[in-house]
């Protein structure tokens, strides 16, 4: 019993430390591989929440994040699916994911302003 | 007649200039529309070429379309591999490796096969099959399924088990092979979530083959998990997860005619700017109580004794990453502590009443978003049987 009751008294603890340093990070703010370079869609949200930050707590219940470009979005169907059934994920919540893991439009890589402004210069000067 | 010769003279002088400007207009003129005919041929050409470069593209694009189109079901594998070196003080050391690959079948949109058969190789090749199990998602908030699969009884079994999930090279005790907690059983479950705002309830109910108490022998009083019992054992977990908090708390609870066990999990991973990084706290404590006996050493069941058979187990585990830091090599690096207990009931005759504290330490080096190094210090503290020191060496790649 003498375990068990360090192991309240830890979860307290956790509790309190977590209470105290009570911030309320996005994904776009970790760095390294945790990083996932995404931004919150507000077309689709869950329960007020982003896809992108949906994503980033239930993977981050268990592991590090991994990259959505890792699996094909036909891939990470099948993945989510697995998931949804380990992790108990809500319907609601696997569909969420789903559509974030579908769309691979932050991930594409912006054009720098310099060269887009390029482009149309060249474009421009061809046009008629 | 003189002065009409003179008229038509000067007219035809006159008259030269003009001609001599529209000849050298009409030349202009050709040779401007040779450059504009040989430019509109060079344009043909060129978009000639480009409808050409356009219809290739189109027929590679149809191409590569038809093979990549999926079907109705999806065959996927992914698992992790593992590579480790274990140096025992005064104890013999050992390379090991296995490959757990996850084998992932959806049938359609609700009906999912999952598989994760096992090959780990140190003295010599074993093979298990972690589980091999049927899902079908019935409701939103309901999935039911059969076949061999990782009791949902507590967390570390089903969720952190894969070897690049856990952060250290062991197990705790008590969720390893001969811990207390089962880690997977056939039989059927239903589980599901259900959303409640910004939290997560969880639950899982299953039903499986009755581990087996053994009762005679050098191993009597162990609890040995058997794929084919005649009784059952049921249970289950009930977790509230809340989001934004990265914060998971859950009960389980398992009966059989055999033990009793229950058992809770706190779980809490969250990104902490104060603290500059990633901030991971696992708890997990299970206490089973099995029949009392009788038991006997000697396998004619001669002198019988009985045993308050009470097991208790558990571990506390924090990792710290300073995943904000400036530094990208400190970014990736991960620290790591855990203290871990097993208690066993006192015994008459043995190992078996050996309680167990365990104390380790580690440093994990993250080469990328599923793979580690980790390097690790493990000191075990016995009742019987003596102490003992060890260092952990291991790489892990989720694929």
């Amino acid at each position: 019993m003498r375990h068990i009751r360090i192991l309240a008294l830890a979860t307290t603890t956790a509790a309190v430390l977590v209470a105290a340093c009570a911030t309320n990070p996005t994904p776009s703010a970790s760095r390294g591989s945790l990083r996932t370079a995404v931004a919150p869609a507000a077309a689709s949200r869950a329960d007020a929440m982003g896809r992108a930050e949906l994503w980033s707590a239930h993977c981050a219940r268990c592991h590090t994040l991994r990259a959505r470009t890792e699996y094909s979005p036909a891939q990470w169907a099948v993945i989510v699916n697995h998931m949804r059934v380990v992790a108990d994920l809500p319907g609601q919540d696997y569909r969420a994911l789903l559509e974030y893991l579908a769309d691979r439009t932050p991930d594409v890589p912006r054009v720098p302003t310099k060269v887009a402004a390029g482009r149309n210069a060249t474009t421009s000067q061809r046009s008629p | 007649m003189t002065r009409v010769v003179r008229a038509a003279v000067a007219a035809g002088l006159a008259a030269l200039p003009l001609l001599s400007g529209a000849a050298s207009v009409a030349a202009q003129d050709t040779t401007e529309t040779r450059r504009l005919r040989a430019e509109l041929a060079a344009l043909r050409e060129e978009l000639s070429q480009f409808q050409d470069d356009v219809d290739a593209r189109m027929t590679a694009l149809r191409d590569s379309a038809r093979f990549a189109q999926a079907g109705s079901n999806r065959f996927v594998v992914t698992g992790y591999g593992v590579g480790a070196f274990t140096a025992v003080r005064d104890g013999a050391s050992t390379f090991s490796s296995a490959i757990a690959p996850i084998l992932l079948w959806q049938l359609n949109d609700r009906v999912l096969f999952q598989a994760e058969p096992e090959f780990e190789m140190a003295e010599a090749l074993e093979t298990n099959v972690e589980y091999a199990h049927v899902s079908y998602l019935a409701l939103d908030f309901l999935t039911l399924g059969a076949g061999k699969f990782l009791t949902p009884f507590n967390i570390f079994s089903q969720r952190l088990h894969p070897a690049w999930i856990n952060k250290l090279p062991t197990a705790p005790l008590a969720f390893g092979h001969g811990g207390i907690v089962p880690g997977s059983g056939v039989g059927a479950f239903a589980r599901g979530g259900v959303p409640l705002g910004r939290t997560r309830l969880s639950y899982a109910f299953y039903g499986i083959n009755a581990p087996e108490l053994m009762t005679m022998g050098e191993a009597a009083g162990a609890i040995e998990a058997t794929d084919a019992g005649e009784a059952r054992a049921f249970g289950g977990r009930f977790g509230l997860f809340m989001l934004r908090a990265g914060l998971e708390v859950g009960v389980s609870s398992q009966t059989s005619d055999v033990a009793k066990l229950a058992g809770a999990d706190v779980s809490l991973s969250r990104q902490l700017a104060a603290l500059r990084g990633n901030l991971d706290l696992r708890l997990e404590g299970v206490i089973s109580d099995a029949v009392d006996g009788p038991f006997a050493i000697d396998t004619t069941m001669t002198d019988q004794f009985f045993v308050n058979n009470r097991r208790e187990g558990g571990y506390g585990q924090l990792a710290y990453r300073p995943s904000l830091a400036e530094s990208r090599v400190l970014r990736n690096i991960e620290l790591v502590g855990r203290y871990e207990w097993l208690d066993r009931p006192d015994w008459r005759g043995g190992e078996m009443g050996n309680d167990t504290k365990r104390y380790a330490a580690g440093v994990n080096v993250w080469l990328t978003s599923s793979m580690q190094i980790k390097l690790g210090v493990q000191r075990t503290i016995n009742t019987i049987g003596g102490n003992s020191r060890a260092l952990l060496f291991q790489t892990a790649t989720g694929f």
